[in-house]
């Protein structure tokens, strides 16, 4: 057995490996053995087949398997006992010469390897990074103060219709004379506010309209949109474009939306209950929520500024003519799942922007010692399963239900991998932001979506 | 008219190999001990001293099916177990 490295150059190396007889005669003989034992064949009692008629029917195959083995395994150890990063796989060379298993008694292979780059990555304190502090304003407090309270808003009946209320009736289609089209087109129990009418004349006709009113508009004219008008009428759009002259609303329920009071009760619903007693309390508990979730958008701006400063810094050369070749094969497996080149070409400008990162990245744990636990997975997992229940509007979830909501999340590989791969980010990002100056900036919220708007443009 | 139809690979076969030299073929059934002592000779480049042959009768099977019983004969063959001369060998499994 000879391994031997040539290196192409500082991204691009070789590795050959002979295999002499030797090698694997011995694991051969003992495979075929096994093999002899179990072999069931017709004419001769199980494990009585002679050695010469199991090797010839299975010599080969056993063979070439046992020699991929001693491949496999000779070139990992190698590549880890001489520390070689490398990027990818190994991948069998082009140069390697064809193998003949019936007649050779040694072998010899070659590998590429693509060699991940040498990189030193920096940082002090002279480098700065912007930190966005989004401001919370009085709008946006308000916004979202009636955001949570909404879902707990009740719908009262009302005598007489105002701008907001909501009315519910009839409609019926009328002919030029004012009469019923006894075949037109009738709505039972539509829907509708004033609103969503456009025209201001119109609008007058259902401001103060009460109960059992029969109101009479043109919907041409009030809902310019046809999407309305077949909503209202139950109608479909294509009919809603066709329709003209005017419709009986005969007014059935007036009801109008109302605020809910801010109260003892309504604050239990909303937060775990005796946690918030007054106005202010609550006040205070949705800014604070507020100004989490706006921490997080930060922290994500940050990371990107980050990355995008660290990229920038560090020049990073790859072998992209292997990485193209790597890409494709792994991919050939997959069924029907056809790789162009075309579509690895166009792929590759954002991959290897990810490998880049991924390199500096595990340069920086590697250099700074920066380890995650199990605990840090959880955490990362709680945080996670925190901001998807926020998604749902639920605020308020106990750690307990977290926590094991969490757990349940980590027995998936797939996650777990993926959690334990945003907690190392996170420990990363902290890093960061630990070695490099941040300054932070304070920002309106308009401000900040203009600054995702502008990196996009970029 | 090929002679030699297939070798007999078994347990039993190998022992008598090992043991008495001796090999057994299926062989057609019309062929007599002369022609499968060239044939064998031929195709193995060996020398034969004695050719056995045994005639087997086929067997008859009958089986019950839902339609009726089925009655019929599995063929009829011949074995020859051949003699090689003392130092003389044949290896089934070495040549494909």
């Amino acid at each position: 057995m000879n391994i031997e490295k040539e290196q192409i150059d500082d991204l691009n190396a070789v590795v050959h490996i002979s295999i002499e007889k030797d090698d694997y005669e011995p694991r051969v003989e003992k495979v075929l053995k096994d093999y002899r034992k179990k072999v069931n064949m017709p004419g001769f009692r199980p494990g009585k087949v002679p050695a010469s008629l199991v090797k010839k029917m299975y010599g080969k195959a056993v063979l070439v398997d046992e020699i991929n083995k001693l491949v496999s395994e000779n070139l990992s150890q190698y590549i880890s006992e001489n520390k070689l990063d490398i990027l990818g796989e190994p991948l069998p060379s082009e140069k390697q010469q064809t193998i003949d298993f019936d007649q050779d008694e040694q072998f010899k292979f070659s590998f590429d390897l693509g060699l991940s780059p040498e990189v030193e990555v920096k940082l002090t304190k002279r480098e700065k990074l912007p930190y966005y502090d989004i401001q919370v304003s009085d709008d946006m407090l308000e916004g979202q103060k009636k955001n949570v309270t909404s879902r707990f808003g009740t719908t009262e009946p009302r005598e007489e219709a105002n701008e907001k209320c909501m009315l519910k009736g009839d409609f019926v289609q009328l002919d030029q004379n004012g009469e019923e089209i006894e075949d037109g087109i009738k709505a039972e129990d539509a829907v509708m506010s004033a609103t969503i009418i456009k025209d201001e004349d119109e609008k007058k006709k259902v401001i103060g309209a009460k109960v059992g009113d029969e109101i009479v508009i043109e919907p041409k004219k009030a809902f310019p949109n046809e999407t309305e008008i077949s909503y209202l009428l139950k109608i479909s759009k294509e009919d809603a474009a066709q329709i003209d002259g005017q419709f009986k609303f005969t007014v059935k329920e007036i009801n109008e939306y109302v605020d809910p009071e801010l109260n003892q009760d309504l604050f239990d619903k909303i937060f775990p209950p005796g946690s918030v007693t007054n106005e202010e309390e609550f006040t205070a508990q949705v800014k604070e929520d507020l100004e989490n979730a706006l921490k997080m958008e930060s922290e994500y701006k940050f990371s990107i500024d980050a990355k995008e400063k660290l990229m920038g810094k560090v020049d990073i050369k790859l072998p992209e003519a292997f990485l193209k070749r790597w890409i494709k094969a792994t991919n050939q497996n997959k069924e029907e799942q056809d790789f162009t080149d075309e579509q690895i070409e166009n792929e590759m400008p954002r991959f290897l922007e990810d490998l880049k990162w991924q390199i500096i990245r595990n340069q920086l744990i590697t250099d700074n010692e920066l380890k995650i636990e199990q605990q840090d997975v959880m955490d990362f997992a709680k945080k996670s399963a925190r901001m998807q229940f926020m998604q749902y509007g639920l605020n308020n979830v106990p750690d307990e239900h977290l926590e094991s909501y969490a757990a349940d999340m980590l027995k998936n590989e797939d996650q777990q991998r993926s959690m334990a791969e945003g907690a190392i980010n996170d420990k990363v990002m902290d890093f960061v932001k630990e070695a490099v100056k941040v300054e932070t900036k304070e920002v309106s919220r308009d401000e900040f979506n203009k600054l995702f708007e502008d990196n996009k443009k970029k | 008219m090929e002679v030699i139809i297939k070798p007999i690979v078994t347990e039993r076969m190998t022992w008598l190999g090992d043991t008495l030299n001796r090999y057994g073929f299926i062989v057609d059934k019309r062929a007599n001990k002369i022609e499968i002592k060239k044939a064998v000779e031929d195709m193995y480049s060996v020398s034969v001293t004695s050719v056995n042959t045994i005639v087997y009768a086929g067997k008859e099977k009958v089986r019950y099916t839902k339609g009726g019983i089925i009655n019929g004969r599995t063929n009829s063959f011949k074995k020859a177990i051949v003699t090689l001369a003392e130092g003389d060998k044949i290896d089934f499994f070495s040549n494909i």
